[in-house]
């Protein structure tokens, strides 16, 4: 039985791996998506926080600078009297401020106060000489000067110096030694958000001022390399906040960072928070949407193949059953329940197979009916045929005993005769033996009578049996012609013999064809009258081998023509003659046939007469 | 010469056709109607010739050759067939069955008196 075929491409693998394809897509898509939106809310949602921070940082430190200055620039309009008892008040008000000078125009240091002796102001006579100092000749030119934020040596504080000039223009300036510890160390500590965030403030040369790590802090490190703090420092003078999402942390991790600008000094305050730490709310989101999407894979495959075997399944046994319908098992049925296309499908499968089947057991029953019908008609056959045998057995019996039966008696009468004429016995009178060459004569037409009776009941009852084999037709021809000499020599006819040289050896029975040529040439001889001429000659044309034996006898009219070849029919000549048995041109022709050639007589009344005969070529050889 | 001949031949006729030829022609006979005498006649005489139709009531002439061929006395006495099945293919049946000569009826006498002394076997 042949297996069923196996497809290449199962269909299986294909619907899974588009349905697999479809939904990891559509997953994927629907991730990468809600992933970006959600980063972007996210960073959004940190770098406003941070930005909050950053401005209200920014905003307290400012408004210290500014409450600052506003108390400093409320000093230097004040008249000169009061001007000791103002730096005393305001060195208690404001105990960040450290140390209090007031230069005069010319710059030297005239009065210095101390916030740790607040009532100990020192109004000494204008001694040192300042008015080189940056803060002298800032304050005196840009009303206000900031200077840069130091740390002390002694206390490891960050310290600034602050400078207004007096007012009117072109008096004195107050030197302010401000202590901003506590004030921006407090606003970056409030400003960090998370637990890594981290906020911290650089002067506007990108030094840090004010960091949560105070080796940072000490060392006066530059931030001004940091992507975030170039971007504000060099944003234009209108810009005060902005948010910079692809900051950098000093180590090199990316930070979300969010800087506000400190207005009064420049200073720029910066809130940030890696962006790990940013995205770790977020990061889990992805998570879960990762994990969800390989869940929905793993769904979407095991359903998707759940599916396509569903639907591949049926074609399957749709396939199996075809190819074992196909190898034979016309039993086969398809077992699908599905109420869908496939379900039809088979359904119609179904039908189609049972009436092959019905179909296919008609043909067998017709084929056994047949074959039965076959079987008795051969048993019919069987039976007829050794009927026929026995038919025929008895036949050739019949005939064989015919022969015995009429030769037996026979034999007495030519024997006794043939005594007679020979005298063994006493001589007789000539009347006496001319009776007995007369009955010698009878009898031996009655034996070959016999003879050619049997010999054509035998052709008609298909009992003749050639002996095919090769012989020489030239040898058959001459002991034909010999075998007729010496009634042929009585009767002053001449037989000629002349055989074509091509035509030698033939295929036949030897002795049926030799009875066939003596037939021919006794008849010649026998009709042509005394001084005529027999000629036997072959031929080969097309290919067949043809004998002719011509006389010069009577010849035989054409409406005798063809009568001569039956039973018993002699032409006017034959009868007149009484001679012949009237059967050996119909054996002969028989025989002929039997051979597989044709015999023919070519004459007219006076002209003598031609009979021919053909054999067929011997096969498979040329001469 | 004065041959013993046994004519084995169940036709009344037949048989006097026989033995008055040979007996005309200086020949001593032997005439057996069935088989069985055949065989008796040829063991106990030692004929020198056997002229044997086929057909016999009791036997065929075929069965009576083979029992004398096996029979050392007989083995090597000439047996020529005499008998009226002549038809095709008979001769040559005949012959192979290890007959010695063959000769058809109608016989024709001067054929008979030419082929006896030709298988006659000379005594001694």
């Amino acid at each position: 039985m042949a297996s069923p075929v196996r497809p290449q491409h199962r269909l299986i693998w294909k619907y899974t791996s588009v349905v697999v394809m479809l939904v990891a897509a559509a997953i994927m898509s629907v991730g990468i998506t809600e992933f970006y939106f959600a980063s972007e809310d996210g960073k959004r949602a940190v770098t406003g926080v941070e930005a909050d921070k950053a401005s209200s940082a920014a905003t307290s430190i400012g408004q210290y600078i500014d409450d600052l200055l506003l108390s400093l620039d409320t000093v230097a309009t004040s008249a000169e009297v009061d001007r000791m008892q103002m730096f005393g008040r305001l060195l208690a008000r404001q105990g960040l401020l450290s140390q209090l000078t007031y230069l005069d125009a010319t710059g030297r240091a005239c009065v210095r106060a101390y916030s740790f002796d607040a009532n100990q102001v020192n109004n000494r006579d204008c001694d040192r000489d300042r008015s080189n100092a940056a803060a002298f000749s800032g304050a005196r030119a840009d009303g206000r000067y900031f200077g840069e934020v130091a740390f002390d040596d002694r206390d490891a504080r960050p310290h600034m110096v602050i400078a207004v000039a007096e007012h009117p223009p072109g008096g004195g300036v107050i030197v302010a030694d401000v202590d901003l510890r506590s004030e921006l160390q407090d606003a970056i500590e409030r400003a960090r958000i998370g637990d890594a965030g981290y906020a911290y403030a650089v002067n506007a040369r990108g030094v840090v001022i004010a960091h949560p790590d105070r080796n940072v802090l000490l060392a006066q490190t530059s931030f001004a390399t940091l992507p975030q703090v170039q971007a504000a420092l060099g944003a234009d003078v209108t810009i005060l906040a902005d948010v910079l999402t692809s900051g950098r942390h000093p180590d090199g991790r990316e930070v979300l960072s969010a800087y506000q600008r400190v207005d009064p000094t420049g200073w720029w305050v910066f809130v940030e928070e890696p962006l790990t730490e940013a995205f770790a709310p977020i990061e889990s989101a992805i998570w879960r949407t990762a994990l969800l999407l390989v869940v929905f894979l793993v769904v979407a495959t095991v359903t998707s193949v759940l599916l396509a075997r569903n639907l591949v399944r049926p074609i399957e046994s749709i396939q199996v059953a075809a190819a074992q319908i196909g190898s034979g098992a016309l039993g086969q049925r398809i077992d699908v329940t599905s109420r869908d296309e496939l379900g039809a499908l088979s359904e119609e499968f179904n039908r189609m197979a049972a009436r092959l089947q019905a179909s296919h057991a008609g043909l067998e029953q017709e084929v056994q009916e047949r074959t039965k019908e076959l079987a008795t008609t051969l048993a019919t056959l069987d039976e007829k045929s050794r009927q026929l045998e026995a038919a025929s057995h008895h036949k050739s019996e019949f005939l064989a005993n015919m022969s015995h039966e009429l030769r037996t008696p026979l034999n007495a009468i030519s024997g006794f005769s043939q005594v007679l004429r020979k005298q063994l016995f006493g001589e007789i009178n000539a009347k006496q033996a001319e009776y007995l060459d007369d009955i010698l004569a009878s009898s031996r037409h009655l034996l070959s009578l016999i003879d050619d009776v049997l010999d054509l009941s035998k052709v008609e009852a298909g009992q003749i049996e050639l002996h095919v084999a090769p012989f020489s037709l030239r040898e058959a021809l001459e002991w034909g012609v010999v075998t007729v000499g010496e009634r042929a020599t009585k009767g002053d006819v001449r037989v000629s013999l002349s055989s074509d040289p091509a035509v030698d050896t033939v295929i036949g029975d030897e002795r049926r064809i030799t009875q066939v040529i003596f037939n021919l040439l006794s008849n010649a001889v026998k009709f042509t009258p005394p001084g005529g001429e027999v000629d036997v000659a072959t031929a080969r044309l097309d290919g067949e081998i043809s004998v002719s034996v011509s006389d010069s006898g009577p010849g035989i009219a054409l409406e005798d023509q063809e009568r001569i070849f039956e039973e018993f029919q002699q032409a006017a000549v034959g009868k007149e003659q009484r001679e012949g048995t009237g059967l050996g041109l119909a054996l002969s022709k028989r025989l002929v046939e039997l051979h597989g050639g044709r015999i023919w007589v070519q004459s007219a009344a006076g002209t003598g007469s031609t009979f021919v005969f053909t054999l067929p070529p011997p096969r498979g050889r040329d001469t | 010469m004065n041959s013993l001949i046994l004519l084995v031949e169940d036709n009344v006729k037949n048989m006097k056709l026989l033995r008055d030829v040979l007996h005309a022609t200086g020949y001593t006979t032997l005439e057996a109607s069935t088989g069985a005498m055949a065989i008796r006649l040829a063991t106990d005489r030692s004929p020198a010739l056997v002229l044997m139709d086929i057909r016999l009531p009791d036997m065929s002439g075929l069965d009576v050759l083979q029992r004398m061929r096996m029979d050392k006395r007989t083995a090597s006495i000439p047996v020529l067939a005499v008998t009226a099945e002549a038809m095709y293919g008979d001769r040559e049946r005949l012959e192979n069955a290890g007959f010695d000569g063959y000769l058809s009826k109608p016989i024709d006498i001067d054929e008979l008196l030419a082929t006896v002394p030709e298988h006659c076997m000379h005594p001694g």
